[in-house]
């Protein structure tokens, strides 16, 4: 069962990344966390991005940890790759709103 | 042939429904229970499709008088109903309950009563709204049932309580068969099947199945928050009093945008397995599917607050959901691409399932451009609730599910006849569904662009959108002929046509690795299985198998054996002995059943009475598994040896208990983000007074769940967890009977209540559980002694003491911090 899990932590991890992002970004309007400045962009932007990189940076150490041993045919462990840089790159896409649109409008 | 006629009658005898009503009332066998989820399916298909022939009569013309507004509400809502809950998922779960053991070469699937007690279920439910719309009183706040619309003030009468109620216990039948679907994908396949080998129908369903089990608590926990608001005025979704109805509309489309997927991807799975047989050659891309539909699986629960828009949702929350919106649509073109790659490859041939296969793409394709449509924000705002909404979603489902089920019937309708076809019938009733169609909901799009919005009853003559009406109506009508030939054919076909032969289209998997129609036992022994279309290298397999040259050949003790696999690699792992034939799926569904009765009647009172019924069937039916002496390792053919599941750590029963707690799981995560959303979000908090916070209780509580969770881990005690559960329970019940604000004040107290009650409740299964295996232990049951159970009951007590001491600790910390 293990390697069937390993073959979506990527996507699993992407999940998790994205409702962290959508709840961080509720809660912060809902305590006003985009009024309160820190000098350049918001509270509320700077958790938010600072959550974007972490994910995306797990999700790139994950794709590293996945890659698999050239010439491998097992099955289970490239699907684990590919699922990984899926993962890494639906987080990069999904989550790029988080640098510039309007957090609580 | 004498050796295989032996083995035939031997192992009907082991496997066979008796004749007259006890056998019908009594059968577990997975042949005889798909195909009646089948034929329920395809009888509320009808039904739903007559409602529609209203519909579209209704509004042929401006200012029909044939039905008024409230009659219409009903309409619309009972056909959007029916066809998603009662029609759509049920026949995906009856195909692949008939059809996935054949695939995977196994002789039934992991849990047979429970396949049987979730199609009671499915047809008691589904009963239910029918009687409510005999009666004149269905549902009629829409297929999905928005607050306030949905709420007592708006909707006083009995109407929407048919819907809750009624679709809950249906989804119970889907909760059940998820896990039943999964558990035997994984586990119960041929020897040698690794998760490679698998039929990628397999891969469609294991990824349907998962979205299913994270998909529907959330509609069942929204279910029972509004029934709960209705019943006793606990107001979740009332903003007077600290409630939101776009909290009901988040719990919804938290299931709804997946719904969608999980009925498209069954489907996709049937495209997937006829196409390269029409084709005469492989599918293109295995694993490329593979990680589409993985990735499709995930990425579709990315989808929800698509539906809420213009709810007044921030720009950026927004711009989350558009931006997943875009990317599923990358993994449903990889399997568009495969698809025509495949066909490209192949020699394809115009046989009957491929017409109806071309007439999915062509509809599914242009619904998926109109998706791409509505998923841009901007013009989302210009189409919302008009008919090119409803154009659009139909040529979804229509062209994403009933084409590909349609092939699906004329490819495989020959393995459950055993007759051959040969009708020409078929190819009229095409044409007729497919213009009828096209015809139908193409106008609309039209209409819709025009401005008419979705849901009227009547529309003035004098604003130009009568002809289209007027002949959308008619493309109805002709679909709806279509249809009645399809019905004629599929009679003829059962009544009159000639036995077919072996394998007619010349296929490779294994479900036509056996006599048609399939005996109740499927294959008299199970084939080594080192190709992903064992039937291409071994045509003969059939009759190989049938002659017991492979394993499980031979029936011993009158047990019905199956093998089941070590999951990724496909190795034999154990000997899995299902139950027999048994009444206890019909009385756990008709005990189930006289609680939503109750419920629905008001005499809330009594409701207790069956759950605790319920909960004696459940003991019963774990307590007849299984016996007080071990086998040992047992001889399976081939010189290879195994234990029976009884014996062994990993049986299906564990993991059937751990994919009900991840469903549960997520039952209880959508109730904790109930619980922060109203929090945050909703108007009219904090609340007006606060829980009574009291550490004494608080630490009872916590020392219990501490307890429960340090003692008897390794040597698989019980006693001591129990205990310590129980002081858990004490806790639960004490905060919310003493300390805890009324559930009616305001949403807070209701959200307490339920979040203590849940975590109540599961302390008292696992207290339950625990005594269970106790009892069973000291009796000398193997499988408490040797085998898993002792390793079930530690899993619901480390769940229920997890989701016991959160809700504790979670409805005491406010108050506390306060
Ligand atoms: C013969 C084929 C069908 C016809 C002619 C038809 C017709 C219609 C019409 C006219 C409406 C719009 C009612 C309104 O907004 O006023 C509607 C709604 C709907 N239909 Fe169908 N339909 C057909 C098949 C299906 C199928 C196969 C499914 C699903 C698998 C389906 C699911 C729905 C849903 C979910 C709604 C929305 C109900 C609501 O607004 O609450 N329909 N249908």
């Amino acid at each position: 069962m293990t390697p069937l899990l390993r073959s979506v932590s990527g996507l699993i991890l992407w999940a998790v990344a994205f409702s962290a992002i959508y709840a961080i970004q509720g809660l912060s309007c809902a305590l006003g966390w985009d009024a309160i400045g820190l000098g350049g962009p918001s509270l509320a932007r700077s958790i938010l991005i600072a959550t974007y990189i972490v994910s995306v940076t797990i999700l790139a150490w994950l794709c590293w940890r996945l890659r698999p041993s050239s010439g491998t045919r097992d099955f289970l462990a490239i699907l684990a790759f590919a699922s990984s840089v899926i993962g890494l790159l639906s987080t990069i896409y999904t989550g790029l709103p988080v640098f510039w649109l309007s957090i609580c409008s | 042939m004498t050796q295989a006629l032996r083995l035939h009658r031997a192992f009907e005898r082991i496997w066979g429904t008796p004749r007259g009503w006890r056998g019908t009332l009594s059968t577990v066998n997975h042949s005889t229970l798909g195909v009646r989820l089948m034929v329920t399916a395809f009888a509320f298909f009808l039904i739903g499709g007559v409602l529609a022939m209203l519909i579209r009569a209704q509004l042929a013309t401006p200012g029909s008088a044939f039905a008024g507004p409230d009659i219409y509400n009903q309409l619309f809502t009972m056909h959007g109903s029916i066809m998603m809950f009662l029609f759509a998922i049920p026949m995906f779960e009856g195909f692949a309950i008939y059809m996935l053991p054949k695939m995977l070469g196994a002789r039934d699937l992991a849990f047979p009563r429970m396949t049987a007690y979730g199609w009671w279920c499915y047809l008691f439910g589904g009963s239910l709204l029918l009687i409510a719309m005999v009666l004149g009183v269905a549902p009629d706040a829409g297929w999905f049932m928005y607050t306030p619309l949905s709420s007592k003030p708006y909707s006083p009468g009995i109407n929407s309580d048919f819907w809750l109620l009624g679709i809950t216990f249906v989804e119970i039948s889907a909760i059940v068969t998820a896990v039943d679907i999964v558990v035997s994908i994984l586990k119960l396949r041929a020897p040698g099947m690794s998760l490679d080998r698998m039929p990628l129908f397999a891969w469609y369903m294991l990824v349907t199945a998962m979205m299913m089990l994270i998909g529907f608590p959330p509609l069942i926990l929204g279910s029972i928050l509004l029934e709960l608001e209705r019943a006793f005025g606990w107001p979740f979704f009332d903003a007077e009093r600290g409630g939101d109805s776009l909290l009901w509309q988040h719990l919804f489309w938290l299931f709804g945008h997946p719904e969608v997927y999980i009925i498209f991807l069954p489907a996709a799975g049937v495209v997937s397995t006829i196409l390269p047989v029409m084709a005469r050659t492989r599918i293109l891309g295995y694993g490329w599917i593979v990680g589409a539909i993985l990735a499709l699986g995930f990425l579709s629960f990315g989808l929800w607050v698509h539906h809420m828009f213009t709810v007044g949702i921030p720009h950026m929350a927004l711009a989350f959901f558009s931006a997943a919106s875009t990317l599923v649509a990358i993994p449903t073109g990889v399997q568009i691409f495969a698809w025509l790659g495949t066909l490209w490859a192949g020699r394809p041939q115009m046989k009957l399932p491929m017409l109806y296969l071309v007439g999915f793409f062509v509809t599914f394709v242009m619904g998926g451009l109109t998706g791409v449509m509505v998923a841009v924000v901007p013009f989302d705002w210009q189409a919302h609730d008009t008919a090119f909404v409803t154009a659009h979603l139909h040529y979804v489902l229509f062209g994403g599910f009933v084409f590909p089920m349609l092939a699906a019937t004329y490819y495989w309708l020959g393995h459950v006849t055993g007759r051959q076809y040969s009708y020409t019938l078929g190819k009229a009733a095409f044409w007729l569904i497919f213009i009828g169609f096209h015809l139908t909901f193409f106008l609309m799009h039209i209409v819709g662009l025009l401005g008419q919005p979705r849901r009227i009853d009547t529309y003035p003559a004098d604003i130009g959108w009568t002809g289209y009406n007027l002949l959308s109506s008619v493309g109805g009508f002709v679909t709806a002929i279509g249809f009645g030939l399809f019905v004629i054919d599929l009679l003829l076909q059962f009544f009159h046509a000639p036995r077919t032969r072996r394998n007619p289209w010349g296929a490779g998997t294994l479900e036509w690795a056996m006599m048609l129609p399939p005996p109740s036992y499927n294959i008299a022994s199970l084939p080594q299985v080192d190709d992903r279309e064992p039937l291409e290298a071994a045509p003969d397999l059939a009759l190989s198998l049938a002659r017991g040259e492979g394993y499980l050949a031979e029936p011993r003790n009158n047990w019905r054996e199956t093998l089941a696999v070590e999951t990724a690699s496909g190795r034999i792992d154990h000997i899995v002995v299902l139950p027999g034939n048994t009444l206890l799926p019909l009385w756990t569904a008709l005990v189930t059943g006289a609680f939503f009765v109750l419920m629905l009647l008001g005499l809330y009172a009594w409701a207790p009475v069956p759950l605790i019924g319920v909960a004696a069937l459940g003991w019963r039916w774990a307590w007849v598994q299984g016996g007080k002496q071990p086998f040992g390792k047992l001889p399976i053919g081939f010189g290879d040896e195994a234990c029976v599941h009884a014996e062994v750590q990993g049986s299906p029963g564990w993991w059937g208990n751990v994919f009900f707690l991840s469903a549960n799981g997520t039952f209880f995560g959508s109730l904790l983000f109930g619980y922060a959303f109203l929090w945050t979000i909703a108007p009219n908090w904090p609340p007006p007074e606060l829980l009574t916070p009291s550490v004494p209780i608080l630490a009872i509580g916590v020392a219990g769940a501490a307890v429960a969770a340090l003692f008897g881990r390794r040597v698989r005690a019980l006693k001591g967890p129990v205990a310590g559960l129980a002081a858990l329970f004490v806790a639960l019940i004490a905060t919310v009977w003493l300390l805890a604000p009324s559930p009616t004040s305001h949403a807070y107290g209701a959200v307490l209540a339920v979040l203590l009650g849940y975590g109540a409740l599961h302390v008292a299964l696992a207290i339950l559980i625990g005594m269970f295996v106790v009892r069973r232990r000291g009796a000398g049951y193997v499988a408490a002694t040797l085998g898993a159970e002792p390793r079930i009951a530690r899993l619901w007590i480390d769940y229920a003491l997890a989701t016991g001491a959160t809700a504790l600790i979670g409805a005491h910390m406010p108050a506390l911090l306060a």
